[in-house]
């Protein structure tokens, strides 16, 4: 938890795959995930399609080939309590954790894992478990199980702990991309 | 009857009539009361309960700062400074407030219903094997998305999206109010906003002044916290009260110049102050029975009527002024009533003319003109009754005969008679003057609107624009209107008019709409579109298909189509009631008489004759501009009271004749009243005057004057003493209504300037053109 609170940045690229009862097959899709602590975070996805979510303080964006979303996180209660909850998992913010969720954490040998049930309403109504792996400061598999049974599990290559973002850098990752609507 | 008797009499009645009134008096400000009963009048009550809403209770409060996080905080200061206000009914600084769930358990279960507003159009290209397709991707990806498993729960159940084009609509129809930190801001970003409503209306003026003052207190102390913020606002009560304040200075300013002019008039000719309150007295009389029967016989009364009525007791005051002038003159040895007694003939006269012409007002078919003229009926013949009969109990045998009083009536008389030499040249005026009227006419520059009639503080209004511009909101002043005998009725009338102001706002014509139709559809087309989608043919297993070739699991969705085959009950006017969503409805559908009447609300109208013409085929729907409307009302107002003076003056004319039984006598009367009306019309002609409705009446109330002091000086021609007495009455009649209504013309506000200038002016032509009357019509004179 320390080093991921003490990490200047991080960069990694994922692979996500959504096994849903309502889907044939498993829903994958592959993107590149930003984070600066505490509280910016980016998700670009390049296949299946492009979309791209981005948390930055109060403000977040979603954007995606049917068209942009902007929200002002402070006026809208459901998608502050996901991102609070979702922004946790990254910062190494202990505390801010251990508020939210029921914590379990493991070693073994280089290898950690972290098991977390949320506690309050209303995430603990569409989340039932959060299971973290990693091992040092990065985290390489996240998956999350949904009440009703569904799960996604994110992998995480290329991950590099120790990115010192460049303001062009920032500006570029933290701008909603011009998307052409289908 | 002794003078005591009279007088305790007239005191218990006043008092006993006050009692009354005070008890009972409910004063109406409906100005549907002047508009004939009917359908118009029902569109004039709306507008009232509209101009009553919370639309125009709403107040914006834009704090600017050096950033706008310091803006966003002293906003957060000053919306907890005024929350606990009694006079704050709620005051709202974010958009949090919107409660989804309750939008969900009323709407979701309703979804089908509320699929298009055109079922029989937009359906099939939604059904559609391509419409299903691309649904279908749609939601594939929704389901990448990271809050996806907060969605789910609906999607599962939605596999259409209908419940998601709903919200998606509904929040379109909104103009987007951007936030920082939950704090409502302006599109620029520079100013954090605070709206709120007041419990009371903006023309309750002291509750406003009152609430005003401690706004301005609450501002003052989150400035001192907040070095650097500045705090404007916009409300429709600022713009109120500052009017009201401002006519009530003029008023105070131009009162004590009158009062102190009318002092001065009764000292100099009556040697007492006194004098005014006795020659007042008929009046007030007048005024209490006036308002007594009138609540007796209405159940209330129009403001407009008892102002207007009370003014006309300008009239009724001559009467006495003239009594108590000749009283003076007559010298120790007359006794009041001897003197009354030989005026009777004139009062008497000079009352029921001014009677007469009212007498066109109680036929008329407007509810107000009715009162009116019932209230100038009864008043002057009261004040008429007082004069003769109570009025001579109260006053003093005169000591002397003020030598002041004595040589003025002389002057007057002497140099009425030098006049009679140049009764050609006389009669030359008074035709000259009746040609330039006439020729007038035509060119009178006739203004209608109401807003010309006040003076609105030009600081104030560039606030007001200023405020207005930081936050996109919908017109009050301009919205269509569907009237139904039902809500069922009236609610299809607003579909039909939806869907002609959504093709406007596709063409740019309008830049948006405000409807109940995004609430609540009529309950035919929500059954259009359940019917619809049931009827379509193999409606779940097409769905089944579409999703399934995107990569859904086949029979995913199986759940979803119970809800369409077993919805709840269609949505209703009394559901909405019902719920949290209630508040909106009293500015969307308010009952008018036994209809119901539903509002839609525009912004941004680029042209108003593309909105008439779109809706013009419509039955039962109306375009509705505010002030055009009020405008109009106004205007019958002023073209009915013009009529009313032509009626009036057939009316004098025939009870002149009656009395006098010859022309020459009832002309002489009637003349000074037409001269005056003549030169008047001439002279506002001339320079263009924009004239309104309170030119025409201040015009009925001199026209009474006018034939009153026709009617005195033609009785007391015949008696030279007499006559110069009734010079000097008319003389300080004259200049007690300069004084009460012509000091008007110096204020600041052009409605009381109207006053003013036309009753200043027309009194003193009066003055001059009775004995010019008298002159010009006599065949001889002594």
């Amino acid at each position: 938890m320390l080093a991921m609170a003490s990490t200047p940045g991080v960069v990694a690229e994922f692979v996500e795959t959504k096994h849903l009862a309502l889907l044939d097959a498993p829903l994958i899709t592959r993107g590149k995930l930003y984070f600066i602590p505490p509280r910016r975070l980016a998700r670009h996805t390049e296949a299946p399609g492009k979309s791209t979510l981005i948390i930055d303080g109060d403000r977040l964006i979603f954007s995606d080939e049917t068209g942009e979303q902007r929200l002002d996180l402070a006026s809208n209660p459901i998608a502050r309590v996901f991102v609070d909850n979702f922004i946790v998992l990254f910062n190494g913010d202990r505390k801010g954790l251990e508020r939210r969720y029921e914590t379990k954490f493991a070693i073994e040998g280089e290898d950690w894992s972290l098991d977390l049930r949320p506690k309050h309403a209303p995430l603990n109504e569409a989340i039932s478990a959060v299971r973290m792996v990693g091992n040092g400061a990065g985290m390489r598999k996240m998956t999350m199980t949904e009440s009703g049974g569904d799960r996604t599990v994110t992998e995480f290559v290329e991950v590099d702990t120790g990115h010192r973002f460049s303001d062009a850098e920032i500006a570029a990752v933290f701008s909603a991309p011009e998307m052409t609507p289908q | 009857m002794s003078n005591p008797t009279r007088r305790a009499i007239l005191i218990v009645a006043v008092v006993a009539m006050a009692a009354f009134c005070a008890s009972r008096l409910d004063i109406g400000t409906d100005v549907t009361n002047f508009m004939p009963d009917g359908g118009r009048a029902k569109l004039a009550s709306l507008s009232r309960k509209l101009a009553n809403s919370e639309l125009t209770r709403t107040m914006t409060l834009s704090v600017g700062a050096p950033t706008l996080d310091e803006a966003v905080d002293a906003a957060d200061e000053l919306a907890r400074e005024l929350a606990g206000h009694p006079e704050v009914a709620w005051i709202r600084t974010s958009m949090s407030g919107e409660s989804l769930a309750e939008a969900v358990d009323l709407y979701f279960p309703r979804r089908y219903y509320f699929a298009t507003s055109d079922p029989e159009s937009e359906l099939p290209d939604l059904l559609s094997d391509d419409g299903l397709q691309q649904q279908a991707r749609r939601m594939l990806a929704e389901l990448r998305q990271p809050i996806a498993p907060f969605l789910k729960p609906l999607t599962m159940r939605d596999p259409l999206g209908l419940f998601r084009r709903m919200l998606d609509t509904a929040r379109a129809s909104q103009p987007s109010l951007p936030t920082h930190r939950d704090q409502i801001v302006s599109a620029d970003g520079q100013f954090a906003l605070i709206l709120l409503a007041t419990v009371h209306s903006h023309f309750e003026s002291e509750t406003q002044a009152n609430f005003l003052d401690d706004l301005s207190a609450a501002i003052d102390r989150v400035t001192a916290r907040n070095p650097g913020i500045e705090v404007e606002a916009s409300g429709a009560n600022r713009i109120a009260v500052h009017a009201e304040q401002s006519i009530k200075r003029d008023i105070y300013r131009i009162g004590a110049c009158t009062f102190v002019g009318v002092a001065i008039v009764f000292l100099l000719f009556f040697r007492s102050l006194g004098a005014f309150l006795l020659t007042s007295m008929p009046a007030m009389f007048g005024i209490a029975c006036a308002t007594t029967l009138g609540i007796l016989f209405f159940g209330g009364l129009d403001g407009l009527t008892i102002a207007f009525g009370t003014a006309l007791m300008g009239v009724a005051i001559d009467y006495s002024i003239h009594v108590l002038n000749h009283h003076t003159l007559d010298g120790a040895g007359t006794s009041a009533d001897e003197t009354v007694a030989r005026l009777r003939p004139s009062l008497t006269l000079g009352a029921t003319t001014t009677m007469a012409s009212f007498a066109g007002l109680v036929l008329t078919t407007s509810p107000a003109f009715r009162e009116l003229g019932f209230f100038a009926i009864v008043g002057m013949a009261a004040s008429l009754l007082a004069t003769i009969y109570f009025l001579p109990a109260f006053l003093p045998r005169p000591r002397a005969i003020p030598s002041l009083s004595r040589q003025v009536a002389r002057q007057l008389g002497a140099g009425v008679h030098r006049l009679e030499r140049h009764r050609a040249w006389l009669r030359l005026l008074v035709g000259a003057a009746l040609i330039a009227g006439v020729v007038a006419v035509p060119h009178l520059n006739w203004v209608d609107d109401l807003s010309r009639l006040g003076s609105a503080d030009p600081e104030i209004m560039a606030e007001e624009a200023r405020v207005r511009s930081r936050l996109p909101t919908f017109e009050t002043g301009r919205f269509v209107i569907a009237i139904g005998d039902d809500a069922e009725q009236a609610l299809q009338k607003n579909d039909r008019v939806h869907g002609r102001l959504s093709h406007l706002q596709r063409e740019g014509a309008i830049g948006g709409v405000r409807s109940l139709h995004q609430l609540l559809p009529s309950r035919d087309l929500q059954q259009r579109n359940l019917s619809a989608l049931r009827e379509t043919p193999n409606l779940a297993a097409r769905v089944d298909r579409a999703f399934h070739a995107v990569g859904f699991r086949s029979g995913a969705f199986a759940a979803a189509f119970e809800d369409l085959d077993s919805p709840p009950p269609p949505l209703t006017l009394d559901d909405l009631k019902r719920s949290s969503l209630a508040p909106l409805l009293t500015t969307l559908a308010l009952p008018i008489g036994d209809q119901l009447a539903i509002i839609t609300y525009l912004r941004e109208v680029q042209s108003d004759e593309a909105v008439e013409a779109a809706l013009a085929d419509l039955d039962g729907v109306v375009f509705f501009e505010q002030r055009k409307f009020i405008n109009e009302v106004y205007a019958e107002f002023r073209a009915t009271s013009l009529r009313q003076i032509l009626v009036g003056t057939i009316l004098v004319s025939a009870v002149l004749m009656l009395r006098y039984r010859r022309v020459r006598p009832a002309l002489a009367a009637l003349l000074p009243s037409l001269l005056v009306v003549a030169v008047l019309l001439a002279s506002f002609a001339a320079l263009s005057v924009e004239m309104n409705l309170l030119h025409v009446i201040a015009l009925m109330m001199i026209m009474g004057m006018g034939v009153d002091y026709g009617v005195f000086l033609v009785d007391s021609a015949d008696d030279a003493e007499g006559f110069s007495a009734t010079m000097l009455s008319l003389l300080i009649s004259c200049l007690t209504t300069v004084l009460v209504f012509g000091t008007l013309a110096i204020s600041e506000h052009p409605a009381l300037r109207a006053i003013g200038v036309t009753t200043g002016g027309g009194v003193l032509l009066a003055f001059l053109f009775a004995p010019v009357s008298l002159l010009a019509t006599r065949r001889t004179t002594r």
